[in-house]
């Protein structure tokens, strides 16, 4: 049984790879954003930055199409 | 004893800090121009100020970052400083239907595969590659966005 979770984890774990910046063209793509309406996703951030009282954060370096 | 371990110590450290700070070398490369009117050679280039800038058409801040440097080339050619601009589109025709928008004044070249942004550890869309006339690189600017320009040209200035 344990063997099993372990198995299935580490499995998990060789599915992560790290993309290229220059590979990211596919990343960068409209379908690939998790809300592809701006308008949504910027009422969304609105909401989200009014109730935590504070700005920025939302997004990561290094993800989506690796652009700055 | 001690005192000759100590600044043999300091004397092999700040030797070794010397010479971390000599600036790299730039990997040369060759690549076709996009246009496919030949190959463009890095080599031959030396004795000039060179920005390589790796960029694609998919990438949002290459939209700000094209026009500007095209108006630092235009400006600045004159005194031995050239930008050449490595294409990373896999479809070639992206690459060209982006130019035709935004038109540049320097030499586009085109690296599909990725292997010159892979020789020179690209860290993001777009990257600026700053080399001084003997080719080394002198600096590496991640990203784009309003105002760089000017920190560029500065940079740039300060090499020609």
């Amino acid at each position: 049984m344990r063997i099993g979770f372990l198995f299935i984890f580490v499995m998990l774990l060789v599915g992560c790879e790290t993309v290229s910046p220059w590979d990211r063209d596919l990343l960068a793509k409209g379908e690939m954003m998790l809300i592809d309406d701006v308008n949504e996703a910027s009422l969304k951030d609105q909401i989200y930055f009014s109730k935590e009282a504070s700005v920025g954060g939302a997004s990561a370096s290094g993800a989506g199409c690796g652009c700055n | 004893m001690t005192a000759k371990f100590i600044s043999g110590f300091l004397l092999l450290f700040y030797s070794l800090n010397a010479w971390a700070e000599q600036p790299e070398t730039a990997a040369n490369f060759r690549l076709d121009f996009l246009d496919g009117s030949g190959t463009f050679n890095l080599e031959q280039t030396r004795g000039q100020v060179v920005l390589i800038d790796f960029w694609a058409s998919w990438c949002g801040p290459c939209k700000v970052s094209l026009p500007e440097l095209s108006k630092i080339n235009a400006s600045m050619r004159d005194k031995g400083f050239k930008v050449v601009a490595v294409n990373l589109d896999k479809d070639v025709e992206k690459a060209r239907e982006f130019l035709k928008r935004i038109e540049v004044s320097y030499e586009v070249v085109h690296d599909p595969s990725g292997a010159v942004a892979e020789l020179y550890e690209v860290p993001s869309m777009p990257t600026s590659v700053l080399l001084d006339r003997e080719g080394n690189i002198r600096l590496v600017h991640k990203g784009f966005q309003f105002g760089d320009e000017k920190m560029l040209r500065n940079e740039i200035e300060a090499l020609l």
